[in-house]
């Protein structure tokens, strides 16, 4: 919201009882409907996790006999124990492995991908929409065709088992999407912001860094969180790439490590479920407030 | 030691993409006579994009396509007898139809999901707005064990007198009825596979659409609050025509996803009970089967069921283009 | 046109000695030890999960290092045959893996992918429970070895409640169909059993047909049933379903029906059996489900083998099988040792360990508890032991096929489409 939509909120305070003698001046319009909805969705969207969160304290016994709302109904026997098992599993450093993994593998096909939407969007070359069709179309493949020739390839470069094998894959596997919603993003600015950064004399690259990576923020912040939920819930791709010995192993494998020989430890789950979110909810939390950045982009389009 | 290792590889990871990018700029304007430069210069842009995608997505797809006409190692051409063992096979016509039904059924329930929540909230108060977007992004957090066993919490089936530590069976017994094996249900299992797919998806949509609704300029909105204009006639006639290129994005992207979707069906049912996927069908076939012929028809099928979306994108993108 | 063809080549070549420029000075090369003589570094893939279960793992690891000096990198995945699969057809092999299914293993060696053990310096292994070697040999040549065992038929019960009714362990398979109706008619449900495990659903009711395959038709049988010499269709593997089916479809004798078989996840499914009172008494499962029982071994519940049809009896035991895939002699010395005394004394006298040694003369005492030490001596006195069918055959069938349509059976599918089905997913050739 911008500055001058501010004070909104609190007009719909006092717009609730004339909403329905006409339309007040603002958002008013049945304050109490839309947060009776809101609330109603959003608890349905929401007892699933509680569930999840309240499990991850009952003991592995309560998990498989009863429900997970007669902990509520009974507060006996609430645990710590799950976390402490988990995160004695060598978590902590699986938690480094992960981000070591995950930073680069966002920031990279990020990086590449503005680049390429920039010039799909905004400059003339031979091939340029047969290309962007090839790009859309990998869209679908799946990443498994992909792992065998990758990793022959890296056997020959002998980089298996090293942080660029994964970033390189990651980068790769995200990099259609990327610059589909990239190119989508970049082509709706408008022309005159780019014709008067050209007037001014600035190249291609100039315009590229100063204007149009700071005005798709948005776009960018987006994919961003997107990538990074993939990369840092990956599983199949570090196996493969980087290995699943203990000084390599991911948040993900870690956890599957902890699982039992038969996979059957829910209670674990639970609560490791809960400790490997954490870092994606950061980096939601830091990045959401540059959605609201983006309004300066939106402005310039008005 | 360990995280300085760690800070060392990001920063040489991320520092050296930069240094690529400017290092071939400069190669370009510095290095090129003057007449390649404008050649060349689109190439520095999207070059590394094309490599790296070229080297690991198409490269493989064309191989794959090529694969679909060899047997089950990729030892010999078998002509069309894969395509054939598709079409014949009973299973896959049921396949087929229930990726249409997650297709008509997951992006549409995201994308609406995501818009009320987007709408709602936008004429909250910002902490309470930004609680309420928060708890609805929360599933995408989650990995993809944990989600499965949320919805094993919410599925699950206990014997009856057995207490019931599913939620659903829970309610339905306290109702007086006899609980219910859900995820056997042919008539409707599909579509509480597709509840799981909805429940992650949703916070993605809230996301762009949100943003894309705060985009909107105020000033059209206040012209048609003037004009007499109620909140939804507000909404359908200038929030929704104003954010409709992200709503096809946004769709369009869970769409992917949809087509790619397997480990759902593969933790919930391994698409027993008539609630198999392509995407399910394709891992089967690869790495249980070890079919790769088979398995390649799959994704021939996956990459040809895209075609109309691609040209529409096309379309879509060339209107843009002259409308600037 | 033509030029600007060529230029565009040309540029591309720089763009991508570019990028290889990065590749070269970004990576922390990580050689894989790989040499025609043993190189004294081995690398391992194996898929033992569970802090405990890995923690004996590693007792024995470390007293590999320690008695030869070489040193063992141990990597673990969670979905083995994706794993190997990819590494092996990426050219990224493992020296060493542990493979909980030698179905795929003779796959691999049928493609030439293994190093049979005489060629990396193992000469015979003796002392070994009989079907130990068995299991990794393929077409006559030894290419593994099973280094831990489980035995899966075994027969969990209540045994206070035994006591109490004067019920007795069963001694043969119609002593236990009388037993089962004994307990129903008692009003109490006999059996708790439940197969649902996500994608695998329907293994556990595989172990309950090889079992029975074992049992009705003897060893010999067995064998080509699981080479795929005897077709599912067959009038012998009929009656092994028949056989399971007089329990498994019989509503009185099972918790919850064949509803509550498919349904139940097979970790929980003998949590009932602990409830006051308990809602069932039988339940058959290899030893790790030992770990969800809510009593103590002895006194609340004890445990025997499958009982014997006619006095054919038998175990089916599961396990990780050892198999080299390089030539480093080094790997060879690791599986030599990993069978031996000393290796599995580390391993399986470790307190996380929840498996049996492979070794005949393996000192029972030494099992961390009583309960695997009882499950030690049924597997030593066992007449004969095989390994768990559907491990053995190709995946299509024993991963699939077989698992998917057992269940289906279980949920009213008639038997004849059951197993025309499953012979419809053997591979051709």
């Amino acid at each position: 919201m911008s500055a001058n939509a501010a004070p909104a909120p609190d007009t719909e305070e006092w717009s609730d009882t004339d909403a329905t003698s006409g339309g007040g001046p603002r958002p008013g319009a049945g304050g109490w409907i839309v947060r009776i909805a809101l609330a109603v969705i959003v608890l349905v969207w929401t007892i699933p996790t509680i569930g999840l969160l309240v499990s991850s304290f009952r003991p592995e016994a309560a998990v498989r006999t009863s429900g997970w709302w007669s902990q509520i109904t009974t507060p006996l026997d609430w645990t710590l124990e799950n976390y402490a098992t988990v995160l004695d599993g060598g978590m902590g450093a699986a938690f480094v492995n992960s981000l070591a993994v995950s930073i680069p593998a966002t920031v990279i096909p990020i990086l590449a991908a503005a680049f390429a939407a920039y010039a799909f969007a905004w400059m003339e070359f031979r091939g340029r929409e047969v290309m962007f069709v090839v790009f859309v179309a990998l869209l679908v493949v799946p990443l498994q065709v992909a792992l065998v020739p990758m990793l022959r390839m890296y056997s020959s470069l002998g980089i298996t088992g090293t942080f660029l094998a994964v970033w390189l894959a990651h980068t790769a596997f995200g990099m259609p999407l990327a610059v589909y919603l990239f190119r989508n993003y970049m082509g709706s600015l408008p022309r005159e912001v780019i014709e008067s950064a050209k007037v001014d004399g600035a190249g291609h690259f100039q315009t590229f860094w100063r204007l149009i990576i700071p005005l798709s923020v948005p776009a960018l912040a987006a994919y961003a969180i997107f990538q990074f939920l993939w990369v840092w819930n990956d599983l199949l791709v570090a196996l493969v790439f980087l290995g699943g010995s203990p000084d390599v192993q991911v948040v993900t494998l870690n956890l599957a490590s902890l699982l039992g020989s038969q996979g059957q430890a829910w209670h674990l789950l639970t609560a490791g479920a809960f400790i490997t979110m954490t870092v994606p909810l950061i980096v939601f939390f830091s990045l959401q407030r540059y959605f609201v950045r983006g309004l300066t982009a939106g402005s310039v389009k008005g | 030691m360990k995280l300085l290792t760690a800070l060392f590889a990001i920063v040489v990871g991320v520092g050296g993409t930069v240094a690529l990018f400017y290092g071939l700029n400069y190669l370009v304007e510095h290095t090129l006579p003057q007449r390649m430069r404008d050649t060349a210069r689109p190439w520095v842009f999207i070059g590394p994009a094309i490599l790296i995608v070229g080297l690991y997505l198409l490269f493989p797809a064309l191989d794959t396509i090529r694969r679909s006409f060899m047997d089950a190692r990729s030892t010999s051409f078998v002509g069309s007898k894969n395509y054939e063992y598709l079409v014949t096979d009973p299973g896959t016509r049921e396949t087929i139809w229930n990726n249409v039904l997650w297709i008509l059924v997951v992006p549409a329930v995201s994308v609406a999901v995501g818009l009320a929540v987007a709408v709602l909230a936008d004429k909250l108060r910002p902490k309470w707005e930004n609680t309420a977007k928060s708890l609805i992004f929360l599933p995408m957090a989650i990995s993809f064990v944990g989600a499965s066993t949320i919805w094993g919490f919410i599925y699950a089936w206990r014997a009856q007198g057995q207490p019931q530590i599913g939620i659903l069976n829970a309610i339905w017994t306290q109702l007086g009825n006899e609980p219910v094996a859900w995820l056997d249900q042919q008539q409707y299992n599909d579509f509480l596979l597709m509840v799981i797919m909805i429940w992650l998806q949703a916070g993605f949509a809230m996301v762009l659409l949100s943003a894309a609704i705060k985009n909107v300029p105020d000033d059209t909105i206040e012209a048609a609050r003037i004009d007499g204009a109620t909140e939804v006639q507000i909404f359908w006639r200038v929030v929704v025509p104003q954010i409709r290129s992200t709503i096809v994005v946004v769709g369009t992207t869970i769409l992917i996803l949809v087509l790619k979707v397997f480990d759902i069906v593969l933790v919930m049912t391994g698409g027993r009970n008539g609630t198999d996927v392509v995407a399910h069908r394709f891992i089967t076939e690869m790495i249980n089967n070890r079919q790769l012929g088979r398995a390649s028809v799959l994704v021939v099928f996956l990459i040809v069921v895209t075609i109309p979306f691609m040209i529409s994108n096309i379309r879509r993108f060339r209107e843009q283009e002259s409308a600037r | 046109m033509r030029t600007d063809g060529k230029r565009t080549r040309r540029f591309v070549a720089i763009v991508a000695v570019g990028a290889l420029a990065l590749t070269a000075c970004g990576g922390d090369d990580e050689g894989g030890g790989e040499g025609a003589e043993g190189t004294g570094e081995v690398s391992l893939l194996h898929a033992i999960a569970g802090t405990e279960e890995q923690a004996a793992l590693q007792a024995a690891l470390d007293a590999f290092e320690e008695s030869t000096g070489n040193t063992v990198t141990a990597e673990f995945t969670d979905d083995i045959a994706t794993t190997l699969g990819i590494r092996v057809d990426g050219g990224d092999p493992p020296d060493v893996v542990l493979h909980p299914q030698p179905g795929a293993l003779e796959g691999l060696a049928g493609e030439g992918q293994l190093t049979s053990l005489e060629d990396v310096g193992i000469d015979g292994l003796d002392g070994l429970v009989p079907g130990m070697v068995e299991t990794g040999t393929f077409d006559d040549t030894s290419y593994g070895v099973v280094v831990k065992a489980a035995v899966s038929s075994l027969l969990w019960y209540r045994a206070d409640v035994f006591e109490e009714a004067g019920y007795e362990e069963p001694d043969s398979w119609s002593g236990m169909m009388d037993l089962t109706q004994t307990i129903a008619d008692s009003g109490t449900t006999p059996w708790c059993i439940g197969i649902e495990s996500g994608g695998a659903t329907g293994w556990v009711a595989t172990n309950w047909i090889e079992d029975a395959m074992l049992r009705l038709h003897g060893p010999d049988v067995y064998d080509q049933w699981v080479q795929g010499e005897l077709d599912f269709s067959s009038p012998e593997v009929t009656e092994a379903f028949e056989l399971v089916g007089e329990i498994f479809l019989n509503e009185e004798y099972v918790l919850g029906g064949p509803t509550g078989i498919t349904n139940t996840p097979f970790a929980e499914a003998a949590a009932p059996m602990f409830q006051d009172p308990p809602a069932c008494l039988l339940h058959r499962q290899a030893g790790f489900i030992e770990g969800e029982f809510d009593g103590e071994f002895g006194t609340e519940y004890s445990v025997t083998i499958m009982p014997p049809v006619e006095d054919q009896g038998g175990a089916v035991f599961s396990g990780d099988v050892a198999a080299v895939l390089t030539d480093n002699a080094t790997a060879g010395e690791l599986v030599e040792f990993l069978v031996s005394s000393e290796g599995q004394e580390a391993w399986h006298s470790h307190d996380g360990s929840g498996s049996l040694s492979v070794r005949s003369d393996f000192d029972t005492s030494l099992y961390p508890n009583d309960s695997l030490a009882r499950q030690g001596e049924l597997l030593a006195n066992a007449e004969v032991a095989r390994f768990d069918g559907s491990d053995l055959m190709p995946s299509a069938v024993g991963g699939e096929a077989f698992f998917a349509e057992i269940s289906a059976w279980i949920s009213g599918q008639d038997l004849e489409t059951t197993l025309s089905n499953i012979d419809a997913a053997w591979p051709e050739g």
